[in-house]
Parts: C-alpha cells; structure tokens; sequence
C-alpha cells in the first residue's frame, strides 16, 4: 500500500486548497446585495415563468429509446475501424446484436412508443 | 470452429436459447389481440419445455467456456429446472388474477422469461461479472414484477421499495467486490480459490470485501438483518408475482452462493461456517417469530418465505455435498408448495370490508368451498413439515446434512424451528375447518389456477411419499 501515499497526500492538499480558497473568498470579497442579484438565472434572459414544470412522460421514453440506439453506435463504431481484424465472425456477431436490438424497436414501434399523439 | 469455440457455444446454449424465445415472445405479445395476452404466457411454458428437453442434463460433464467464465452442467441445469417450474406454475396461476384485476399483459410473462435468464446466468456463472450481470437481469425484473399492479397503491409502494433496497444492496456487494479483487487479484472463482489458497486469505481487505459481498447476497435472499424489504415488498407485490418472488430469486441467489462458496471460498471454508450457521439461526427464528403474529395469510407467507431462506441457509453451513444437494431438493419442493399456496391465496375474494387476505376470509371455507380448502391444507401442511407430505422431505434433508457435518446444535435449532412454524400454518386450517364463517368469501378456482394448484399438490403428495426416488434423482444430477 505504500505506493498510494503520494495520492493520498494529493487528495488531501487538493482538498485543503479548496476549502482555504472558498473561505478566503468569502472574507475577502466585497459584499453588495441587490435584488437582481437573488433572481433565478436562466441563460441571462430574465425568467419567462416557473421552473419546475411537469414535463410529459413521453420525452423520457424518446430519452430511453434515444440512449438505447446511441449505445448501440457507441458499439458499431469501434466494430466499424477493427473490422478487417475481426472478420466473418465479427460480423455474424454483430448482425446478432441488431438483430435483438432490431426486437427491441419493433416491440417499441407496436406498443406506440413512436407516436406523439 | 476451433474447439475453443465450440466449448465457449457449448457452455452457454441454453441461455442462448432462452434469450432467442424470450425475442419471440416480445414479437408475440404485441401480436396477440388484449384479452387474448395469457397465450404469452403460454407460449412461454412450450419455450421453457424445449429449452429444458434440449438443454437435457449433462450428467458428468463440464462446459466451461468464454475463458472459465460461465459453466453449463447438471447443477446449472437442476437450478434451470427450478426455475422453469416456478415459471409454468406461476404462469397458469397468475392468468384469472391479473385478469380480475385489469393487469393481463404480456409483459409479465416477458419479463418474467427474461429474469429466467438471468437467474440461469447467476448460477452457471464461474466469474462474478458473469453472476453480476445475470443477478441485475433478474431484479430488474422483479421490481418490475413486484410494481406491476401500478393502479393499486401498495404494489406500486412495493416495486419502488425493492427497487430502492436492491440497487442499495447491489452497491454493498459491488462495494465489498472491489475488496476482494484488489485481495485476490481476480474475479474468476478459480482464480480467487487459487490466490486464497497461496495467502490472501488472511488479509484484511480479503475479509471486508467478503463480509460487504455476503451482505450483498444476504440482502437477495432476505437473510435476517437484511430482511427488511420482504414482507412489504411479498405483501404489495401482485400475489402470482409474490409467489414467483419468493421461490425463483431466492433458489437462483442460493444457487450462486453455493458455488461462490463452493469453488472460490473452498480454502476458507471453515471460517464461513459459523457465519451462515449464525445466519441461518436468526433468519429461520426471526421469520418464525414474527410469522406467528401475523393477522394477514400473505403477510405471514412473507414471513414464511424469510424462514425458508433461513432453512436453506443451514443446507449451506454443512459445507457437503450432502448439503448443497439438500438445497436443491428443497427449492424444488419449495416451488410447489409456495407458487401452489400463493395461487390459491390470490383466488379468494372476500366481499366484506376487510383485505382478501385476512385471516378470517378463511373461516369456514371447508364448508362452502370443500376443495379449495382441501388443497390449501395440503400446501400448509406441506409449508409447515407435516410428515407424508414434502416439506417434511426437505427439511429432513437438510437436518440430516447438517447432523452429517456434526453441527448437532444447528440441527436441534432447525427442529425447533420447524415445530415453532407448525402453528402459524395450522392456524389458517383451522379457520377453514373449526370456525363458522364470517363473511361471504368467493373462492372459485379458476381452470388454470387449478392446474396450478392441482400439480402442487401431486408433486407435494409423490415426494413425499415416495422420497427415494427424487433425493436420488437430485443426487445423481448433483454429484
């Protein structure tokens, strides 16, 4: 465990300096309160109404069914550059992993998941 | 194909299948018109006999593939077959219950398939990534499972509750994970038994990774102090999906904790042994305990289901083959006795103020309803270890594995137990044949809830009475 030591003390200073630098900013700034101040932020546009709307359901199923097919990129892509490495076999793999995948949408788009309305 | 190839194909057939039908039945359940959906579930019990005819026990042999990390042999197969069954009989039972109660979908028996795969992965897993990866299979289905009725407030309470407390336990055993390969410099269980055996053994990071990693387990199978979800979750839970619960998950965590312990804990053996023996004894006297003041029979089933781990757990204290084939008996009989008992639990509709559940919807149901409290004697005597019934089978089993390993006191604790347990089940018989009724009570079985029933009960009846005959069998696939 010896070979920790120098990562310990690196947390450890890194943390100090951290807190050091926030509480010497908080006794070293100058303090002026104004109302605009302690308004919410929203892009420095002043804010149009309340932030904690209730967003519909369906965005986080178009979420879900978005990060479903990105992940399946993430995988085509480090496929698609080692392919000739890999060959026949890489390629009935892959085939295998659309094909499920392809399940997957078809149950999506059956069950309406697609439809906005 | 070199033989590689074909080992690692070999070692993993049967979860590939599963998986290939499991598709189907997605394809089939947005095929299938509304009322029709239990056909699904059907569908599912023909995929299950055929994997389970194709996949025919390897009796002797060994498919170790994908660089010793998943091993397909006649003991992944006996868990199978556990699983399957707990499948079938919770299929046909569940269909005119979530038919009443407006939730026949095809997504529970989807999903229910799919956790079977999961299971199946837990236990021929021989690297703990593998059993990770097939143990977050099966519980994200099971808190879907267990939320499925999401009209009803309780299920939904109960879907979010297991939800909550399997991903915190999930972390604890990943937590405790981390420690044991940075002790034993692997996750595959030959390599851990091999780094254990050359002194990792007796490092401290190697016995605080274990300890958080048994929790982990402990937490699946609802072990007391790590119980507290189950009764909550086994009560909101829709009753088919109850029973389900409290038989495939718990058999599949056993599964893979016997061969955890089995091959990668073998050269600590010794030191595990008090532990599950400690285990077991506060597991089996607390759900006895606190079964005994249960008002409600699901409740109390809940409760049951905790002291059956705790009775499973001691087949695992022996540290024999004796035991672990004993483990496996029991969780086949287990499955019987519990998908039977539950189906019938989910039948009564009592048309008074009070929960279905209650006990008094089970006053005088000999009388109005002859049959049904009939089987539900049998499966409560059968719960309970009543002699020519099987559950008396299982239990003697796993007593006898513990007096083999000369843990006597275990033993005695394990007879008390099973006495102490005998009166909470007598109490629901004697409410359905002492006790005038109180209520109006329908409790008209369904046709597929008496198949359910009905194979329950002549499984229940044939152990036990003709034992030899199945502890060979389990012992002859388990050697």
């Amino acid at each position: 465990m010896n070979g920790y030591l120098p990562i310990v003390m690196f947390l450890l200073v890194a943390g100090t300096l951290g807190i050091v630098v926030m509480f010497a900013g908080v006794i070293v700034r100058p303090k002026k309160y104004e109302k605009v101040k302690f308004s919410v932020y929203e892009c420095g546009m002043p804010p149009l109404d309340e932030n904690r709307k209730r967003l519909n359901v369906r965005f986080y199923i178009i979420a879900m069914l978005f990060v479903i097919f990105d992940v399946e990129t993430v995988f085509l892509f480090p496929w698609a550059v080692s392919f000739d490495m890999i060959g026949l076999f890489g390629l009935i793999e892959m085939i295998l992993f659309l094909v499920i995948l392809v399940f997957g949408y078809f149950y999506a788009w059956q069950k309406g998941a697609l439809e906005w309305d | 194909m070199t033989p590689q190839a074909i080992m690692n194909l070999l070692s993993i057939y049967p979860e590939v299948i599963m998986t290939m039908f499991g598709l189907i039945l997605v394809v089939l359940d947005v095929m299938t018109k509304n009322e029709k959906k239990s056909m699904v579930g059907y569908f599912g019990i023909a995929f299950l006999v055929i994997t389970v005819l194709i996949a025919w026990p390897p009796v002797g042999k060994k498919f170790l593939g994908f660089g010793n990390m998943v091993m397909w042999d006649s003991y992944s197969f006996v868990f199978f077959f556990i699983f399957a069954i707990a499948y079938s009989l919770t299929t046909l039972g569940s269909v005119s219950y979530l038919k009443e109660n407006g939730i026949l979908k095809g997504e529970f028996y989807t999903i229910m398939f799919f956790s079977v795969v999961g299971m199946m992965f837990m236990v021929s897993a021989y690297d703990l990534t593998v059993f990770y990866a097939g143990m977050e299979t099966m519980a994200i289905s099971m808190y879907i499972l267990a939320g499925f009725n999401k009209k009803c407030a309780r299920s939904s309470e109960a879907g979010i509750k297991y939800f909550i407390i399997g991903a915190f336990s999930s972390g604890i055993f990943l937590y405790g994970l981390t420690f044991v390969y940075g002790a034993t410099g692997s996750m595959n269980y030959l390599e851990i038994a091999a780094a254990l055996k050359g002194g990792a053994a007796s490092t401290t990071t190697f016995k605080f990774g274990l300890v958080l990693m048994l929790a982990g387990f402990a937490f699946k199978i609802s072990a007391v102090p790590f119980h507290m979800w189950a009764p909550d979750v086994y009560q909101g839970a829709p009753t088919p999906s109850a029973g389900f619960m409290t038989v495939a998950p718990k058999a599949a965590a056993m599964g893979a904790l016997i061969r955890f312990c089995w091959i990668a804990l073998e050269p600590v053996g010794n030191m595990l042994a008090l532990f599950f023996g400690i285990l077991a004894v506060i597991t089996m006297t607390y759900g006895n305990l606190v079964a005994l003041a249960q008002n409600n029979v699901k409740r109390m089933l809940a409760y049951s289901a905790i002291a059956h781990a705790g009775f499973m757990l001691m087949g695992l204290v022996s540290m024999n083959p004796e035991g672990y084939q004993s483990v496996a008996l029991y969780a086949i009989i287990y499955a019987f006795m519990n998908i039977g008992a539950f189906t019938l639990l989910g039948v009564v509709k009592n048309k008074g103020m009070i929960d279905d559940e209650r006990l008094e919807s089970f006053a005088g149901l000999s009388k109005t309803n002859p049959m049904y409290a009939l089987g539900m004697l049998i499966f409560m005597f059968s719960l309970a270890g009543i002699p020519p019934l099987a559950g008396f089978i299982g239990k003697f089993q796993v007593i006898m594995a513990t007096m083999k390993a000369e843990l006597y006191w275990l033993a005695i604790i394990g007879g008390l137990n099973s006495a102490l347990a005998c009166y909470y089940y007598m109490r629901v018989t004697i409410y359905m044949y002492f006790k005038e009724p109180e209520y109006e009570v329908d409790a008209t079985v369904s046709r597929s809830a008496f198949i359910t029933s009905f194979i329950g009960a002549v499984m229940v009846i044939l152990i036990g009475f003709f034992p030899t005959f199945f502890v060979n069998l389990v012992k002859t696939l388990l050697v």
